[in-house]
């Protein structure tokens, strides 16, 4: 393999990373301040894969608009599904693995109404842009997985500012970081959490509609992607967003390889081999802390 | 009337055993105040119920004439309570500084968050030396005088303190009193647990006794700490064994 | 409810001296019309009787062996469907390349299922709780693409198996049979572990982990032997079904909605209880039977099984015969601890 072979291999592996981390990062959040693992992440992209794919082929809309337009409807979608079923295992002794079984039904729930009313074809949005490429010197880059790319890059750099400089943010960080001490300094954890279910699940509504127009999906499709996705949160240490981002970008990059000299159906098996080694060697993740496993 | 009225308070975890049984004190304003008793007299548990971390299962708590039993934990430090757990639960992966922000999460004017911070940085010099140093980073004896600081952001009515010097080298235990010393000179209601009970009666002017979820006695901090009949009574074996590790 | 876990209740020594007469007369029952319902060969419906009969079997194994990780353990495994697969192709290898019966080799496909189980309990020893759940999911999606692309095995295509050459109007009959084995079996193995230390040790490494290590248990050593066991009983019937349908295709075995019928079947029932699989497999079941008879689309099915998980987790978290117990409220017949 050339090196320029090789470059324009992790181009496009870093491309898709970037949706990756994306995908990855609500699912972070969502285990980071809750300590909820939400199985049915995947689905809810897929979801909004559907609706960004809907709106584009009978109404004609353009997938970045339905992304804006995602973002708040499965804002809202996320805080109602928090307030409704998660305060009543609330004080349940295994709160962690009531919430993975309860979202794998979640799971199952979706995906079976998706199944019956859009049927298992695969689908895939179509504009313009996401039939054409651009080229670089000798690199050829699709414009629709660049757009992809960047719209994934300013929707996590919106997440990282208002973590990191806004009022709710900060209460978002402390408690990720210790709940008891976020208590104590007044943060009602209720509202808190509620409010990041709901980003985590409109960063699922952003990345579905992103989705939508790069790689096919069918309602079953999301089993794939949420085990990726919980690799890559294992990987990076369970709540680290820091971790989730950089895993899906060195990961994606190693599977683009492992693609392209083994075979595409084996791709995924980067992910999976990766999460075995790191949990023989690092249980923790990579950015974890012990006590958190 | 007193600032802290707690009035035949049950509490207990999940749906375990009460561990507080009765509990019945009074908080006037500006005074300082030590809980002594033997492990799991119910003292912690107490103060986190006061809090509001703990819902009571009986009785009543009013601060200020307004009840707080019961009220979620931002409530009550609305209402000008502040707690400092014993196990020293800063925010790790935040700087200093941020976490004296997040003390005054609450107050949500940013310039008097700012105010605040320089006013405690002017008082705990050592703090503000590590302004920007993440706080997982430092010393066991520094992240105590970080929750405390952290505390007084909100300029509490009541300070209500768990164990300070819980694992501290005894000089850096004498540092944490001085400054709790410091609180109460400075006319602030402080409501303190401490295990070196010998230090926790120097610093207060008055003592509860709590042993088996109610409390047995209460009396001047002098007086307990020179009558040994009280110390043998209520005190026994803890007071003895506190002794010998005092210089 | 929070003292006494989701996983059971406490062992009382005492308990097992005294078996209930009533008990034992419903088992006999029971066990006398199992043992001659393929007579109902001599009635009309007795192909579909038996079906369900064998399905059911079936389900009760699984979901059992299933209870011994989950339950017991409290280790929720979502990829055990792997190990009902293994089994299925290497009884059906054994068949197409040797000529071996699986009948005969299922107990050698549950070997080699337990063997792989061992194995996955050596990767995920050391992590706990989410880190683990999701390993068997990742676990189950790499066996899940391994089988869909190696073209020995038939890709995802998979392979025919030849017909078993028994008379076609007693074919469902040997099938009924091994199945019934089975999930006796399976079930007799959850009731010898529920009674022996081992199971006591599973038990205490469910309510507490750390404090089970601190009093002296090897939880490292005794999860991983967990998690193999429960990997046995799956093997075999795997061995079983693949050879009733006379073909393997990894969509039969390792779909994750098989996963997920052995975790609803558990829970539903009673997790970390004896009989609470068992009651869970019937009553999937045969709702299954009905919702499709009724409402005709598969998918739908999906939606159920979905709905009612959540269900069950939110309303009676402890099962059905945990539920009653809790209120005192479990016959003796039902009592099977």
């Amino acid at each position: 393999m050339t090196v320029a072979a090789a470059l324009q291999i992790a181009i496009l592996g870093l491309l898709l990373g970037g949706v990756y981390a994306l995908m990855s990062s609500g699912l972070t959040l969502m285990f980071g301040v809750m300590r909820v693992v939400n199985l049915a992440h995947g689905a809810f992209i897929v979801l909004a894969a559907y609706f960004s794919f809907f709106m584009w082929d009978l109404v004609g809309i353009d997938p970045f608009v339905s992304m804006v337009l995602a973002l708040p409807l499965f804002f809202l979608l996320g805080a109602v599904v928090y307030r409704v079923f998660f305060p009543r295992i609330e004080g349940s002794p295994r709160f962690t693995e009531m919430t993975v079984l309860m979202t794998f039904g979640f799971a199952f729930v979706v995906e079976g109404l998706m199944s019956y009313y859009f049927t298992g074809i695969f689908r895939t949005a179509s504009p313009g842009y996401a039939r054409v490429s651009i080229t670089v010197g000798s690199f050829y880059i699709p414009t629709g997985q660049l757009l992809a790319a960047g719209a994934s890059a300013l929707l996590l750099i919106s997440l990282w500012a208002f973590l990191k400089f806004t009022h709710t943010g900060y209460g978002v960080r402390a408690t990720m970081q210790n709940r008891d001490a976020a208590q104590i300094v007044g943060v009602d954890v209720r509202r808190v959490s509620t409010v990041a279910f709901g980003i985590g699940m409109a960063l699922a509504g952003g990345a579905g509609a992103l989705i939508s127009f790069i790689l096919p999906f069918f309602p079953a499709r999301h089993w794939q992607w949420i085990a990726i996705l919980l690799s890559l949160v294992v990987l990076g240490g369970m709540g680290s967003l820091k971790g989730a981002v950089i895993g899906a970008l060195g990961l994606a990059v190693a599977s683009s390889f492992v693609g392209d000299i083994v075979g595409l159906v084996w791709a995924p098996i980067t992910f999976f081999g990766a999460l075995f080694v790191i949990l023989m060697v690092r249980p923790q993740g990579l950015f974890g802390k012990k006590a958190r496993v | 009337m007193a600032l802290l009225e707690v009035e035949g308070v049950r509490a207990g975890y999940g749906s375990g055993p009460d561990i507080l049984t009765d509990v019945s004190l009074e908080v006037d304003s500006g005074r300082s105040y030590c809980i002594i008793g033997p492990n799991g007299a119910g003292k912690s548990t107490l103060l986190k119920t006061i809090a509001g971390l703990l819902r009571p299962r009986g009785g009543r708590i009013t601060f200020d004439g307004v009840e707080i039993g019961g009220r979620r934990p931002d409530r009550v430090l609305e209402a000008g309570v502040c707690f400092v757990p014993q196990d020293r639960t800063i925010f790790p992966e935040m700087t200093v500084r941020e976490n004296l922000v997040m003390g005054g999460y609450l107050l949500r004017d940013r310039k008097r968050v700012e105010a605040r911070i320089d006013d405690l940085f002017d008082r705990f010099p050592r703090l503000a030396e590590r302004s920007s140093q993440l706080a997982q980073t430092m010393s066991g004896g520094e992240q105590q005088m970080l929750v405390m600081a952290r505390a007084l952001m909100i300029e509490p009515r009541l300070i209500m303190i768990d164990e300070p010097s819980l694992g501290l080298a005894p000089q850096i235990s004498n540092q944490i009193f001085e400054i709790i010393r410091g609180l109460t000179e400075l006319g602030m209601t402080v409501l303190l647990i401490e295990q070196n009970v010998k230090k926790g009666l120097e610093i207060a002017d008055w003592a509860f006794v709590l042993d088996l979820g109610t409390k047995r006695f209460e009396g001047s901090a002098n007086l307990i700490l020179d009558d040994p009949r009280i110390r043998d009574l209520y005190l026994g074996k803890l007071a003895a064994a506190s002794g010998e590790d005092q210089t | 409810m929070a003292e006494q876990t989701t996983l059971g209740h406490p062992v009382e020594l005492g308990e097992m001296a005294r078996p209930s007469r009533v008990r034992w007369a419903v088992v006999g029952v029971a066990t006398l019309l199992l043992l001659v319902l393929p007579l109902a060969r001599f009635l009309d419906s007795y192909n579909y009787v038996l079906q369900i009969a064998t399905v059911i079997f079936m389900w009760v194994s699984l979901s059992s062996s299933w209870n011994i990780l989950g339950g017991y353990t409290g280790y929720i495994s979502l990829g055990h469907n792997v190990f009902f697969g293994i089994g299925g192709y290497v009884a059906g290898l054994l068949l197409l390349e040797l000529g071996w019966s699986p009948f005969l080799t299922a107990p050698l496909a549950g070997l080699v299922s337990m063997l792989l189980g061992l194995v996955a309990g050596l990767i995920t020893y050391r992590t706990q709780g989410p880190s683990f759940i999701i390993s068997t999911i990742a676990l189950l999606l790499v066996v899940t693409l391994l089988m869909d692309n190696w073209s020995y095995l038939g890709g995802s295509s998979g392979l025919s198996l030849p017909l078993p050459g028994f008379d076609r109007d007693w074919l469902k009959v040997p099938f009924y049979y091994a199945m019934l084995v089975a999930a006796i079996g399976a079930v007799l193995l959850a009731y010898r572990v529920q009674h022996s230390k081992f199971g006591l040790a599973l038990r205490a490494i469910a309510s507490d982990e750390v404090k089970a290590e601190m009093a002296g248990i090897s939880t490292r050593r005794f999860k991983v032997m967990a998690f193999s066991l429960s990997a046995f009983f799956p093997g075999v019937v795997g061995a079983v079904w693949g050879y009733s349908l006379a073909y393997l295709r990894p969509v039969i075995f390792f779909l994750i909605a098989v996963a997920a019928r052995m975790v609803l079947m558990a829970i539903i029932g009673g997790r970390g209880t004896v009989a609470g699989p068992v009651i869970g497999a019937i009553l999937i079941v045969v709702l299954d039977e009905a919702s499709v008879s009724f409402l005709g689309a598969s998918e739908l099915n999906l939606v159920i099984t979905g709905l009612l998980l959540v269900v069950t987790l939110l309303f009676f978290p402890l099962g059905i015969v945990g539920t009653l117990r809790d209120k005192n409220r479990l016959p003796s017949w039902l009592d099977w601890d």
